[in-house]
């Protein structure tokens, strides 16, 4: 619990940090793409604090080179 | 992204701590379980098939003229043939970056701080890097010339302190075993940390132009090559390659041995502490090359605003990526080597002949108006 | 109707003698209206005016109190110039033209602030100052617009490069000798008018690191004393955190004899060490600021308290180990060493951060913090100059003057990461017998 609520307001820190700058230069791609990966990241993230099994990228990795043979 | 240049030589500090970095940790161990006393030889057929390796991506970025690797494969391969390139490109990088930085958190929290949990070590790490990468290319080549001198002594008084307790015999017999597990093993160093030196694809253009520029790319892996042969064979010499294919860490098992004069004990920890420096250097240069890629990637003006959530990501990778050392022992001697060739070697050489037919097709416009 | 104009023609007759001839004062100037006729009139000038004449004369007669030219009080040295800046600027200038006499002293005056006009003068030597840094300084300055300025502190804030950096990127010093060396080696000094504190820049790293007397002594006795401030910097900033960091963290690294006795001494001590630590820090600052804004007779009685009562009493109490006050002994006398009073504050400020990673993730925290503040140092700079050269970017032919000093018969050339032109300092055969 404390771990998630932890999480959520580092997110928020981080956009408070970033955002404002951003949004003062008028660069509406970068503060799209920012808040993209800041969101899922940190969905990722309270997820993970919340203990769920997460798809582990090295798992599929392996199975990849497994399958073609090494 | 802007344009901020480091010299030669700063490049070549930083490719030395890149090819220590976290390879002085891990790669002892394999190499002397599979190739026994013969380690270093095998560790050094990999540096020299490394420096031919290096002589094709310094020969990548002469093509590139300037342009990142990202820039020059968009402008190869066209918007989408070239992001799907890329995809595979950067998501190796920003795997890397994180394995890297399990790695130091696995050594931290296995060594020195067995206190601390695992996620606040990568958190506390991850954040200083993420102050290297928003400082920018050039604090990160100046620091690199404040650490670099340290890390040489130190490597020195570490070799000098360690001498008299060298066993010739541990190195015996030469090639006892023939050389095919010798070759055989040899690809390990060339999968760490040899091919993952394609990270320095994004980081050439911003070398300044000079004799040396060449040179450094290789020099560099020459002496970062020449490191870790000289604490292989140390690590053979004295604890014998049997202990040292035991030890989790045996370079720094190897620290915990020097005692000088009978009181100066424990000394253990400086080498940590340049161990820990260079495994910094090698998590800086990773994760600046993989935001500014990313940067370019999406075409964005800055890589800074990018800093952090992927770093939230990162924590989060390396925490899950494997769940056990026995798990990335496996990953490590089975996967990493084709997973590293397909990366550093098969991508690269995709992006050369596209960018040796460009430079061929704009050398005939060039002539034919002439 | 001709008398009228014949009589102002005499006048302007008069008015012209007067300006040209007639008045031995050095310095004279036209004013032509009445607000700068009145500046001039409230800083002490004399103004002459002349009957139907539409200009009048102002002759510099400032005379100032000032408390004349002292011995220096923050920046002692055993051997070398004692003489300190004074308060009036134009004293200050005289001090500088006599240790430089060369015809390339440039002094540009100026005037800052709407109300107190303030006058500054910025020095340097033409010809072997960079054009870029003037450039910057004077346009640094220019677009300064503040009601006051009483202190040269005003004018550092305005023109310094890292607004929030611990580390000072302006060099001030009120020793004349240490600010002629300044523009010796091409950089530009900055007076103001009402403070002994003459700013200096660039200024470097290195710099703060260095102390005038380092070319009075021997070249080995200067370099050798460089390298103990060097290393003085690093007891000052990371003694405490290292305490903190082997006795919690990391005991099985300390030699067992050394062990024992620091868990003997820590027994009855009833905080965790970093608490231990930071009380005994903060009581030091305490007392260190303290110290100085006292009145000198009260200055015994706080040495006193310092000394015994929180020294002795404290561990005596059980409230603190004795291997505590010796560590905060050793840091503060290290933090004394400096030369330069701005760089020993910055060092006060970081140990505390440093302190408070040491307790929480132990020397694995203490690394980390220290490659933060290299990094910090390596992106800073200094009107153009980075901050850590010649280290990094390293540059080999200025090592000669930075961790170690050569002899003066060795010091060829000025730092090169100062000025490009006017290199040369010593002739190469001035050593030959």
């Amino acid at each position: 619990m404390w771990s998630m609520i932890s999480i959520i307001v580092l997110a928020l820190g981080i956009f408070l940090l970033e955002f404002p700058k951003l949004y003062k230069k008028n660069r509406k791609k970068e503060a799209w793409f920012f808040t993209i990966f800041l969101l899922s990241f940190t969905i990722i993230s309270v997820l993970e604090s919340l203990e769920v099994e997460l798809p582990n990228p090295l798992d599929l990795i392996q199975t990849f080179y497994k399958m073609i043979g090494f | 992204m802007d344009n901020q240049t480091i010299s030669p030589r700063q490049f070549m500090f930083l490719v030395i701590l890149f090819s220590v970095g976290s390879s002085i940790l891990i790669v002892p161990t394999p190499l002397a379980a599979n190739a026994k006393q013969d380690a270093w030889i095998s560790i050094s057929i990999s540096v020299a098939i490394g420096l031919l390796l290096v002589v094709l991506y310094n020969h990548i970025a002469t093509l590139m003229k300037g342009q990142t690797f990202v820039q020059a494969t968009i402008a190869v391969f066209g918007n989408w043939f070239g992001r799907v390139l890329l995809f595979f490109y950067l998501s190796f990088l920003y795997i890397l970056a994180s394995l890297v930085l399990r790695n130091i958190g696995d050594f931290m929290t296995t060594q020195i701080i067995p206190e601390t949990p695992l996620q606040f070590t990568h958190i506390l790490f991850l954040i200083v890097v993420i102050w290297g990468a928003y400082l920018g290319l050039e604090a990160i080549g100046r620091s690199s010339e404040m650490f670099m001198p340290w890390v040489v002594l130190l490597v020195f008084f570490f070799t000098i302190t360690l001498s008299p307790q060298i066993k010739m015999e541990n190195l015996q017999p030469v090639l006892g075993n023939g050389i095919v597990p010798v070759v055989d093993t040899s690809t390990f160093v060339i999968g760490t940390p040899l091919l993952e030196m394609v990270t320095f694809l994004m980081i050439i253009p911003y070398v300044k132009d000079g004799k040396t520029k060449k040179r450094a790319w290789i020099l560099g892996t020459f002496i970062g090559g020449a490191i870790l042969t000289l604490i292989t064979l140390l690590c053979i010499l004295i604890l014998g390659s049997d202990l040292t294919a035991l030890n989790t860490y045996p370079s720094y098992k190897l620290a915990q041995k020097i005692n000088i004069a009978g009181f100066l004990e424990g000394l253990e920890i400086i080498i940590a502490i340049i161990w820990m420096i260079t495994i910094f250097f090698k998590m800086v240069v990773l994760y600046y090359s993989t935001t500014v890629g990313i940067a370019q990637f999406l075409t964005m003006e800055d890589h800074r605003p990018l800093l952090l959530p992927l770093g939230m990501g990162m924590v989060v990778l390396s925490i899950i990526a494997y769940p056990d050392v026995a798990y990335f022992e496996t990953f490590i001697n089975e996967t990493w080597f084709p997973f590293a060739i397909t990366h550093g070697l098969i991508i690269p050489l995709i992006v050369w002949i596209g960018l040796l037919f460009k430079s061929k097709k704009q050398n005939k416009t060039q002539q034919e108006p002439s | 109707m001709l008398e009228v104009s014949e009589k102002r023609h005499f006048t302007h007759h008069l008015y012209e003698s007067i300006k040209e001839a007639n008045l031995p004062i050095g310095e004279m100037s036209e004013v032509e209206d009445k607000q700068d006729l009145l500046k001039k009139l409230l800083s002490g000038e004399t103004i002459l005016l002349l009957d139907k004449q539409t200009k009048a004369l102002s002759a510099s007669t400032k005379g100032w109190r000032d408390r004349g030219v002292q011995e220096t009080t923050s920046e002692s040295v055993i051997r070398g110039p004692k003489e300190a800046f004074t308060e009036t600027i134009r004293t200050n200038t005289a001090l500088l033209r006599r240790k430089i006499k060369d015809p390339n002293l440039r002094v540009e005056a100026k005037t800052i602030g709407r109300k107190t006009c303030t006058d500054i003068a910025v020095v340097y030597l033409e010809g072997t100052a960079e054009k870029e840094v003037l450039d910057q300084v004077k346009e640094r300055l220019n677009q300064i617009d503040i009601d006051a300025v009483l202190e040269s502190g005003y004018i550092e804030e305005f023109i310094q490069d890292a607004q929030y950096s611990p580390f000072p990127t302006v060099y001030n010093s009120e020793k004349p000798d240490a600010i002629a060396g300044g523009i010796l080696e091409g950089r530009v000094a900055i007076l103001i008018d009402g403070t002994p504190n003459v700013l200096l820049v660039p200024a470097l790293f290195v710099n703060f690191m260095q102390s005038s007397e380092d070319y009075y002594q021997r070249a080995d006795i200067g370099t050798l004393v460089r390298l103990l401030r060097l290393f003085c910097f690093s007891v000052a900033l990371f003694m405490p955190s290292l305490y903190i960091a082997f006795t919690t963290f990391h005991q099985e690294m300390i030699p067992p004899p050394l062990l024992i006795s620091l868990a003997s001494q820590r027994e009855g001590v009833p905080f965790p060490a970093f608490v231990e630590a930071l009380m005994m820090e903060l009581t030091f600052e305490v007392l260190r600021e303290a110290g100085v804004r006292l009145p000198k007779p009260v200055g015994s009685a706080v040495s006193i308290v310092g000394a015994l009562v929180l020294g002795q009493s404290a561990v005596q109490a059980g409230l603190v180990s004795p291997a505590m006050v010796i560590v905060v002994a050793i840091t503060a006398i290290s933090s004394f060493v400096f030369p330069a009073y701005n760089m020993a504050i910055s060092i006060r400020i970081l140990r505390f951060p440093l302190m408070i990673l040491a307790a929480t993730f132990g020397l694995f925290g203490i690394i980390l913090g220290m490659i933060a503040m290299v990094f910090h140092l390596c992106s800073l700079q200094s009107f153009g100059k980075p901050y850590m050269a010649p280290l990094a970017p390293m540059i080999g032919k200025d090592q000669k003057d930075v961790l170690i000093r050569l002899p003066h018969w060795g010091l060829l050339s000025r730092p090169s990461f100062f000025t490009k032109s006017d290199q040369k300092r010593v002739d190469s055969k001035s050593k030959e017998r």
